[in-house]
């Protein structure tokens, strides 16, 4: 029967018309095209010459980068500590493989696109290498011309190249029907680079014993001193995947919610245990963090447990008021601070547990999250409030690009529940809320990130109290998420005003209160339609985290522009300046251009954005 | 009639318990407020450095490295110095970065592969990296060239050199601006002219070429103004004195209360229409609450203005409300405005309103460096070609991109319906295609110009001197942080409100209109 026929859906084929009809209406589809295309062909010879000239030049001391690769990372975090950066690159890399390999779709991806991307980037380095100049000039004012590029090299890597074009069509035409996982060739490609730090000898600075520097810069493997936790890193990468994969084969769906909230606790506990280095001693947790924790646990689980049993079912009102107004008199009362953030949980656990805990499972599964949730909290107050046994020559801990990720992470975290309810403020319709948080964001968005940047680091002690006083670093990370708040308020705001007035009166219909309308009805709408602008605020906030360079932050661009191109001790990178920005450049490329291509394709996917 | 009561509670209505929460909102916030900045009192009482506003008017002591003055007499006119440069950076930029931006979205658009994908590929490099590392980039490049050296001493066309470009530039003379009044003129007619030319052809339905006419006017009208027609405009100069003798036989106090009281009155009269105009049946809610935030913001912003430049030295307003005695320098009246005006546009000025001059390196003093003579050509400092380049770039990519989804917005059937009329490729642009793509690009284009106004504080990296560089150097001699700080956002939100005012403005006047 022709009903039962299996009709798979597949795009229609492109058929390929040609080379010359494709050159004829691409390139040269009129006379003014032709010359156009002409002149950027030769513009962009000119210009790749040139750059590729400038990379390859004697002149450049690119040895600045390879020797302070540690310090663009970490900046003056102690080696003797390392292990901590480590275990925390280790924690992230093994929920990536969990994340990965727990959502994996099993795409299959057909070896004709790969052949296809591998011709591209071995054809693209061909025209490269061919066109690379011979010799450039050094010492503008004198002319000298240096030979950089021999003949011989040329035609060795133009063959090599031609070589691996010839392998790369082999696949796309003969091999094309194949088919592979595309998560085992995303893993094959990390390998790739993994493998590459093993071989790619780049030249570093070295010194013989009497400290002197070695001429001429021996060549060492890219990552000399890190090849070993990288290897190791990308194993567990690989392991973890497989287990993701396993727990997605078992349909654990409670594993679905650990992961997003094991995402969110990463960095906290990231920041305040593992990279720190906590001054506590094992007594203060058993003498004051066990019995706190023990406590509420008990308290919790009478909450749970007997508060929605029908006797009290109808003092639950008061409870929910008295435990209020204890909450708001122990936050005024000098006691530890956990206690006071655990009065206010309780307050909320009463709130919600007689809706929440309706049957047995669920109250057992909510004294669970309970329990955990304020261990968790306890011990991350724990290691932040102590101070940190890690002595680093400056003022704080975090440098270098730790410093960028800390300050991106915190200021995008902190400042979405902020943003979310600026905007629901400024969009309220009570006038008086809804003028103070214009002005509020208004006030923000006006003035240039920098200038809070200065807020933060110059003035902000000054109006707290005498002897507060916060790291440099909490400061940039106030100020960041006062500032990304505001933005955020406003895209947020944009996804509001798409819902449509039907949604509210059909909230308003069914009865919800306000608390549950925006909850329910109004925020999952709008904050799905806005995802696209966030994450392209994300970027642009990771972006701006370079200005801290201003304020004598020592990020990775403060490191680039002043620290390395000031080093005249030792190696002596005086003035490399030109290498270190470049570096800079490239590095911060890479992070945003992926970032920004990865969202894209996951928008796509989900059809994010689209209403 | 309707005896219907509900007998609710006071405590229980909803409208009761709104306007208690937002009272005790209010309280709290007014609360929050008044404690941060008690603290902040109490605190720079403590450090021996009480809030005020004094260093405005006495000598700070400091060096700008480039402005129309280098060595300012007063804070404020370091901060004003700082506001002049931050503007030049603006004002070019937005003008550079909107062509550019432009040429860059037509070409990602283009047929042409090749341009295409240059194109494509520039943007992708440039928006994904932070502004920072690229104005950093642009000073090494220029710190890159050679040094000025001896034998660089003597006249040059372009030079570039470690210390920056210099190139011939044109050198006002007295009669500049005269002329300068007079070229601005030829706009509005280069526009009639146009106009009358359209409106014959309309009539009479032959070819009067307008823009044609329109270019020769505008290039005839110019050059008959560089050969001494400029004098024409000394005639504002000459009403201008004689507005300034009269002003002098009035007195001065009554006279500035009249002004702020007439422009107060106008103004409230234009809010009062505006808001009449916007509440009206037809116009329903077009006003939202960010209108009225900006109109109150901005009626502060003109009000103090106001007070500020019209209110003399001695008994001024701000000085009985500030307590200081030396806030604002006596020549600000109105009188000295209209003297200016006769003394910048005086019908006695002769000789070429400008005069061409080639860059020249020299000695310095008595030192042996060489630098670049400031009286002759143009000198682009190192600072300003960073900030100027990194900032133009970064924001004529955004500026590609909303050119390019603003013509890919425009329905594909409106171009076709053009091509079935038989308009030619470039009318249909300039007719039917641009007019609706410039709709909808106005509104993000205004806020990439937002974008660029604030990115310009990034020249502080390169010791480029606009606002926040004088500011900071400024509280860093005289320790009123605050001060400095309340400086800097009253003048970025003058700078964000005007724009998003002009923007707002063409925006509503170009929105197509809706049933």
């Amino acid at each position: 029967m022709a009903d039962n026929v299996n009709i798979q859906e597949s795009p229609p084929e492109v058929q390929f018309a040609g080379v010359n009809r494709w050159l004829r209406e691409n390139l040269f589809s009129s006379t003014g095209s032709a010359i156009l295309t002409f002149v950027s062909i030769g513009a962009l010879i000119g210009l790749f010459r040139s750059i590729i000239g400038f990379f390859i030049s004697p002149e450049r001391e690119w040895t600045a980068i390879t020797y302070n690769l540690r310090l663009y990372m970490v900046q003056a975090y102690p080696e003797s500590d390392f292990i901590r950066v480590w275990i925390t690159i280790g924690l992230v890399m093994g929920l990536l493989g969990l994340t990965w390999g727990f959502n994996s779709v099993n795409e299959k991806s057909s070896l004709k696109s790969t052949g296809t991307t591998l011709m591209k980037v071995f054809s693209s380095l061909f025209l490269l290498v061919l066109i690379a100049p011979t010799s450039v000039v050094i010492d503008k004012v004198e002319g000298t011309v240096v030979d950089v590029f021999q003949q011989e090299l040329r035609i060795y890597l133009l063959a090599v190249l031609a070589g691996l074009i010839l392998v790369s069509y082999f696949i796309r035409t003969k091999l094309a029907s194949q088919e592979v996982s595309k998560d085992y060739l995303n893993i094959g490609y990390v390998g790739l680079l993994v493998v590459s730090i093993w071989l790619i000898k780049v030249p570093t600075v070295t010194f013989d014993s009497s400290n002197v520097r070695i001429e001429p810069d021996p060549l060492l493997p890219l990552a000399a001193s890190t090849k070993n936790p990288w290897t190791a890193l990308y194993l567990l990468l690989v392991v973890t995947f497989f287990i993701g994969r396993y727990l997605n084969s078992k349909n654990l769906t409670s594993f679905k919610r650990i992961l997003p909230v094991s995402w969110l606790l990463t960095p906290l506990v990231v920041v305040t245990w593992i990279y720190r280095k906590p001054d506590f001693t094992l007594s203060q947790i058993t003498t004051l963090d066990l019995p706190v924790i023990l406590g509420f646990s008990a308290i919790g689980y009478l909450v749970i447990n007997y508060l929605n049993s029908e006797k009290l079912m109808q003092y639950q009102r008061y409870f929910v008021y008295g435990s209020l107004i204890i909450a708001v008199v122990v936050f005024s009362l000098p006691v530890l601070r956990q206690l006071k953030l655990l009065f206010f949980l309780l307050w909320i656990l009463i709130s919600v547990a007689p809706t929440i805990a309706n049957s047995k499972e669920s109250a057992r599964s909510l004294f669970i999250v309970w329990s955990v949730a304020i261990t968790i909290l306890i011990l991350l107050m724990r290691g932040g409030t102590s101070e940190t046994l890690i002595v680093v020559p400056g003022s704080s801990i975090y440098g270098g690009f730790a410093l960028t990720w800390v300050l991106a992470f915190f200021g995008i975290a902190i400042s979405f529940p902020f943003g979310v309810m600026l905007a629901l403020g400024r969009t309220s319709s009570l006038p008086i809320i809804r003028i103070i948080c214009t002005a509020i964001i208004e006030l923000v968005r006006s003035v240039p990130f920098i200038t809070w940047l200065f807020f933060g680091s110059v003035m902000l002690t000054f109006f707290l109290p005498a002897g507060v006083e916060f790291d440099e670093v909490v400061r940039a990370v106030v100020v960041t998420s006062i500032f990304s708040a505001a933005y955020l308020a406003e895209n947020v705001r944009g996804g509001l005003q798409s819902i449509s007035k039907g949604q509210f009166e059909a909230a308003d219909a069914v009865g919800l209160s306000t608390l549950q309308r925006i909850s329910l009805i109004v925020m999952p709408q709008a904050l799905r339609a806005v995802i696209p602008p966030i994450v392209s605020q994300v970027i642009s906030l990771f972006k701006d985290t370079s200005l801290v360079a201003i304020v004598g932050l020592f990020d990775l661009l403060y490191i680039g522009s002043k620290v390395i191109p000031n080093q005249s001790q030792g190696a002596n990178f005086l003035g490399t300046i030109q290498e270190n920005i470049l570096f800079c450049a490239i590095f911060y490329w890479i992070f945003t251009y992926s970032f920004a291509r990865r969202s894209m394709k996951i928008e796509k996917r989900l059809g994010l954005g689209e209403r | 009639m309707n005896k219907f009561k509900l007998n609710t509670a006071f405590w229980r209505d909803v409208r009761f318990l709104k306007w208690a929460g937002q009272i005790i909102f209010l309280l709290i916030i007014f609360n929050l407020i008044r404690n941060f900045f008690g603290q902040a009192i109490t605190n720079l009482n403590a450090t021996n450095l009480p809030f005020s506003w004094r260093f405005l008017g006495s000598t700070p002591g400091i060096q700008v490295s480039e402005g129309f003055v280098t060595y300012p007499e007063s804070g404020l006119q370091a901060l004003q110095i700082g506001m002049a440069n931050m503007l030049r950076i603006t004002v070019s930029g937005i003008f550079f970065a909107t062509f550019l931006g432009t040429l860059m979205g037509i070409a990602r658009l283009s047929k042409n592969w090749i341009v295409e994908r240059a194109t494509t590929g520039f943007v992708e490099t440039v928006r994904n990296i932070p502004l920072l590392v690229q104005i950093f980039f642009w000073q090494a490049v220029i710190l890159s060239f050679p040094r000025l050296e001896e034998v660089d001493r003597g006249q040059h066309v372009v030079h570039i050199s470690a210390k920056g470009i210099a190139f011939p530039w044109l050198d006002p003379g007295e009669a500049s601006w005269l002329f300068g009044v007079w070229f601005l003129l030829s706009f509005s007619i280069a526009r009639r002219v146009f106009k009358l030319r359209v409106a014959k052809l309309e009539r009479e339905g032959v070819d009067t070429r307008p823009v044609l006419f329109a270019i020769g006017a505008f290039i005839i009208w110019n050059v008959a103004g560089w050969f001494g027609g400029y004098k024409a405009v000394g005639v504002i100069g000459f009403i201008a004195s004689y507005v300034s003798m009269l002003f002098d036989l009035l007195p001065r106090i009554g006279l500035q209360l009249t002004f702020i009281i007439a422009a107060s009155f106008y103004a409230y009269r234009y809010i009062a229409r505006e808001i009449k105009r916007t509440r009206s049946a037809e116009n329903r809610g077009i006003l939202t609450d960010d209108d009225i935030f900006r109109i109150i913001i901005a009626a502060l912003l003109v009000l103090i203005l106001i007070v500020g430049l019209f209110l003399p030295l001695g008994n001024s307003l701000m000085d009985f409300l500030l307590g200081n005695e030396l806030f604002f320098k006596a020549d600000w009246g109105i009188p000295q405005f209209f003297d200016g005006i006769q003394n910048k546009l005086n019908w006695e000025y002769s000789g070429s309103p400008f005069t061409f001059s080639y860059p020249e390196a020299i000695q310095a003093g008595s030192s042996k460096f060489t630098r670049y003579s400031p009286d002759v050509g143009k000198i682009m400092s190192v600072g300003y070609f960073a900030t100027w380049v990194g900032v133009i770039l970064y924001t004529s990519v955004f500026i590609s991109e909303v050119v390019r989804s603003g013509i890919m917005a425009v329905a594909k059937g409106q171009s076709e319906a053009g091509l079935s009329l038989g308009l030619r490729r470039r009318t249909l642009l300039r007719l039917i295609v641009l007019p609706q793509a410039l709709r909808i690009m106005l509104p993000p284009m205004g806020n990439q110009y937002l974008n660029l106004a604030k990115n310009t504080s990034l020249g502080i990296a390169v010791a480029y001197p606009e606002i926040v560089a004088v500011g900071q150097t400024l509280y860093n001699q005289e320790g009123q942080t605050i001060a400095v700080f309340i400086v800097w956002m009253a003048f970025y939100s003058t700078i964000s409100l005007t724009l998003s005012t002009i923007v707002n403005y063409y925006n509503r006047k170009m929105k197509i209109v809706e049933r």
